[in-house]
């Protein structure tokens, strides 16, 4: 079993996938962990544990090949029965359903072309509510059989034809649930947009408040912005039933992705009044408790603590659909956080003790320092002689000279710019509009002159 | 004879002239009659007599006549003719020398100094001659394109340095430069009498204007002035431009160099200043590609891809920008960028450090050895552009290098010093930017714009608008006469 297996992660690799090796088992059990979601995301989440974990590989593709024929997207399960095909080959499971395939590639279609004939039917009588309703049985076809182009087209079809508050945030939730699904994150944004009601229902609003910060806080995530992210996650609403949000992600997802994201971004006093006193997202926090120690160790200045917890976890959220292209990147920003942090009491640390701290075998510390000093993120010299970082003081007095000295010139620099290009333009010397004639032809200089560098006298 | 000399000596007169007017008709009449005697036949074989009686510093524009009379007649020693042309460059008045402009044109000219004088005093006499004639030297003419362009190619670069380092602000041909001063006003701007009209300079056009900051940058380049070099060149490649889509040869070419400048100075790709035109921009993006690339692998910490970079182009791309010298230096420059920049992250380091951290541009692997680290760092210090010293310790543990901490901070003289002295260079300016101001206010559309603001400003006043800047819906509407077309029609 272990070749194919190996072969298996070896195209994942190639493929620019995340392999995580198997002597990390995640601290999560599948089946309770994949219990949380409902709908597609179900199918996703498994896939991608299926392509990245290889102790968990076969069991998740399994998983997913059973989820697949559960629905009616008769390419997904094509695609995960190539994998399983690959990882294991000689599971009773990985035999091609031939007929199930055909047989639902059939009912699909007919059941498209049953949806289409009658939304045209409720197009001619010009029924308002037929017509949304008609729209809305005809993405959601084509959302379970995977055409998402076409699901996310008809949910915007839903749009004119809405008449109440519920029927609005409905069109937004599948617009973004087809967004996500399709990784467009930056149009997740505007469909979220739309769907604030200005106070008026506050009982439809309060519904949707979950699923709204949930979702912004992914979309955010997935376009790079940590610290917007981490505010939606935050700020989410704990007393909604997570049936509301759960397409999209788990009441413990809210807990790790906040809480993630805040140690990024925030600084003590942030983590402290947002993270730790946030009744609401205490709330989240409580399934996590690891994340809560962490953002605690944090908080009281103890980072190598934090650091080694959030190590622990690391596999796991390497497993994690939304979070797996960003662990690396947060961690990073989380690690030199603790490192800035460790510093700023102190004028001058000795190497060994931060290598004490922080240092790994395969990473030496000072590497890492230098990296963050060339960054811009540390403030300090290392003394590679004495083995110290001396944390640099900034002088504002010199820092406003330089700057003063620098506006100076500029200053300088400038005037005669403008007086250079008013003159210019006074002249007439701008250079002419040349005339068009296919290729461009550049004014040049003429043969007579050519310049060349070879006179250019050394020392 | 004895009348000819008379009406030479007779300008200027022995008493002081009065004022600017009382000299400015002096002179004309002096001129006039300066041109009819030159037309006179006998007044080349006067010449060289006359030549022996006139002082260059009192009566430049007679000596300026005859030497001109010299210097076109045969049979004159040409020794003789060569002395009296520098005493005359090096001491004659300019106020009476704006009046002859035609005659000052043709002695620098016809024929060329360049060919009566050796290479390297031709240039020193023409830099000091158009200093004289205009001291800031804002004002191009073709006598510095033809300078500059004779200084690059004979590798005089020194003589022309104090041309070289002025900011040139004004142009021939400017609209609303021949203004209503007389030529003998001291305080009156050089771009007041040098102009086209006066015969100081041949109307130019923009090529030659782009060609003549190019060969600036040129020159500083083979001083390695890079700062200069790097401003001269910016010049040309931010030229302004109405064409949107295209830029001339020479920007590309400055482009080329610019960009290999800005490494050699900063270490890093330079940005393209905001003012560059859009079209300019388009073609350095397709053009300038290779070098842009090298750019940016010049700021990678290793060496590999900067390697992969130049060599990654064939040798005769390098060869055919007649960059290949330029080349060498950025590649030679690539490992000594990269111990300075260790000096953001080390206050001390091990020269054995240096030789891991840092690789040669050349072959992309570290120095061989510690010692080759420990000369190429002595170079840097050597040449100035490293603060800092290569300490043996002597309990004999390995040498390493201190980067001395107080170079990035200024004493505070030295500020001082810095800012009066960018003070006074802007303060400098005052003339220019009072040049400027004139010609604009002689400007027609400048003068309409202006009466247009100050309308508005009275409106908003009398309106209780209160300052100037609002303008009210109904300004707008009636400066416009919108309904005009309606009513009438």
């Amino acid at each position: 079993m272990a070749d194919p297996l190996l072969e298996f992660f070896t195209q994942m690799d190639i493929q620019g996938g995340v392999v995580v090796k198997g002597e990390y088992a995640p601290k999560f059990d599948l089946d309770l962990y994949i219990q949380n979601y409902r709908g597609r995301t179900k199918f996703d989440r498994l896939l991608l544990i299926g392509r990245s974990s290889v102790k968990l590989c076969v069991e998740a593709l399994k998983a997913a090949l059973a989820e697949a024929k559960r629905g009616r997207d008769t390419r997904r399960y094509r695609d995960v029965f190539e994998y399983l095909h690959i990882a294991a080959p000689n599971d009773p499971d990985a035999v091609f359903d031939k007929k199930w395939v055909d047989r639902q590639d059939l009912a699909n279609h007919e059941e498209t072309q049953r949806l289409l004939t009658e939304l045209k039917g409720y197009k001619n009588n010009l029924v308002k509510e037929s017509i949304r309703m008609g729209n809305e049985d005809l993405a959601k076809h084509y959302e379970a059989t995977g055409d998402l182009n076409a699901a996310s087209e008809h949910y915007a079809k839903m749009r004119p034809d809405v008449s109440t508050a519920k029927h609005l945030i409905d069109v937004g939730k599948h617009l973004v649930r087809v967004a996500v699904q399709r990784k467009e994150w930056s149009m997740i944004l505007p469909h979220l947009a739309k769907m604030t009601l200005g106070g008026q229902y506050p009982e439809e609003e309060r519904n949707a408040q979950p699923f709204i910060r949930v979702a912004t806080g992914i979309a955010c995530l997935g376009l790079d912005k940590y610290y917007e992210a981490a505010l939606a996650f935050l700020d989410a609403d704990p007393t909604v039933p997570s049936k509301a949000y759960n397409e999209l992600a788990s009441r413990n997802d809210i807990a790790v992705y906040g809480g993630l994201l805040a140690l990024a971004t925030m600084d003590r006093k942030e983590l402290q009044s947002m993270v730790l006193e946030n009744q609401n997202f205490r709330t989240f926090l409580e399934p996590e408790p690891h994340i809560r120690r962490a953002v605690t160790m944090f908080v009281n200045g103890r980072y190598s603590d934090c650091i080694e917890i959030l190590e622990g976890y690391r596999t796991d959220y390497l497993l994690d659909v939304y979070l797996q292209k960003h662990v690396s990147k947060i961690y990073a920003k989380i690690r030199s956080k603790c490192v800035v942090q460790y510093l700023i009491p102190f004028s001058c640390v000795s190497l060994d003790t931060l290598e004490k701290a922080f240092g790994s075998p395969e990473k030496p510390i000072e590497d890492e320092l230098a990296v963050m000093i060339e960054e811009g993120v540390l403030e300090a010299r290392i003394d590679g002689i004495a083995r110290l970082v001396n944390t640099v003081k900034v002088d504002p007095r010199a820092q406003m000279q330089a700057s003063a000295l620098v506006s100076a010139e500029n200053y300088e620099k400038q005037a005669i710019e403008r007086l250079r290009r008013m003159a210019i333009a006074a002249a007439d010397l701008e250079l002419p509009l040349t005339k068009k004639q296919g290729v461009p032809q550049p004014l040049g200089l003429g043969a007579d002159l050519s310049f060349g560098d070879q006179e250019i006298v050394m020392g | 004879m004895e009348s000819t000399l008379a009406t030479l000596v007779a300008f200027p007169p022995a008493g002081q002239l009065g004022d600017n007017e009382e000299y400015h008709n002096a002179a004309q009449v002096h001129t006039k009659s300066l041109v009819k005697l030159s037309a006179d036949s006998k007044w080349a074989s006067q010449a060289p007599e006359l030549v022996e009686q006139l002082d260059p510093a009192t009566h430049s524009l007679s000596y300026l006549y005859v030497l001109q009379a010299l210097k076109s007649a045969n049979g004159y020693p040409l020794d003789d003719l060569l002395l009296k042309l520098i005493t005359f460059f090096t001491s004659f008045d300019a106020r009476q020398i704006r009046y002859a402009g035609k005659a000052f044109t043709k002695l620098l000219a016809q024929p060329r100094l360049q060919d009566l004088f050796p290479a390297s005093i031709a240039v020193e006499l023409i830099t000091t001659a158009l200093l004289r004639l205009d001291p800031t030297s804002s004002v191009l003419t073709s006598h510095h394109t033809d300078l500059v362009r004779f200084a690059y190619m004979t590798n005089n670069i020194e003589p022309v340095l104090p041309i070289l380092e002025k900011s040139i602000v004004f142009y021939p041909g400017m609209k609303g430069s021949t203004n209503t001063r007389l030529l003998s006003d001291p305080d009156l701007p050089p771009s007041g009498f040098i102009t086209v009209e006066n015969d100081f300079t041949k109307s130019l056009d923009c090529k030659e204007i782009l060609e003549h900051d190019l060969l600036r940058g040129l020159c500083f380049i083979q001083r390695r002035s890079w700062q200069q070099a790097f401003d001269a060149l910016e010049r040309v490649v931010t030229y302004p431009s109405r064409d949107s889509t295209n830029a001339s040869k020479i920007q590309v070419e400055a482009y080329s160099k610019w960009v290999l400048v800005g490494l050699l100075l900063n270490g890093k790709a330079p940005v393209l200043p905001a003012i560059t035109p859009h079209g300019a921009r388009k073609v350095y993006d397709v053009t300038g590609k290779p070098y842009y690339s090298l750019a940016q692998a010049f700021e990678k910490r290793t060496a590999e891809s900067f390697k992969a970079e130049y060599d990654g182009l064939a040798q005769n791309f390098w060869d055919e920008e007649k960059n290949v010298s330029l080349l060498k230096l950025v590649i030679e420059h690539y490992q000594k960028w990269q111990v300075l920049n260790l000096r953001h992250v080390y206050s001390k380091i091990s020269l054995e450090q240096i030789r891991t951290r840092t690789q040669s541009g050349e072959t992309a692997a570290p120095l061989g050895s510690v010692q080759e680290v420990e000369a190429l760092v002595h170079g840097m210090i050597d040449e100035g552009i490293l603060q800092g010293e290569v300490v043996h310790p002597e309990d004999g543990t390995p040498a390493y290098l201190a980067f001395s901490s107080a170079s990035d901070d200024l004493s505070e003289e030295e500020f001082t010093r810095r800012m009066v002295a960018t003070a006074q260079r802007i303060k400098a300016l005052g003339p220019v930017v009072k040049a400027t101001n004139e010609r604009l206010a002689s400007n027609k559309e400048y003068l309409k714009w202006l009466a247009q603001q100050k309308k508005q400003e009275q409106q908003g006043q009398s309106q209780g608008g209160g300052t100037g800047d609002v303008i009210n819906f109904g300004d707008v509407v009636e400066d416009e006469d919108l309904m005009t077309g309606i009513v009438a029609g």
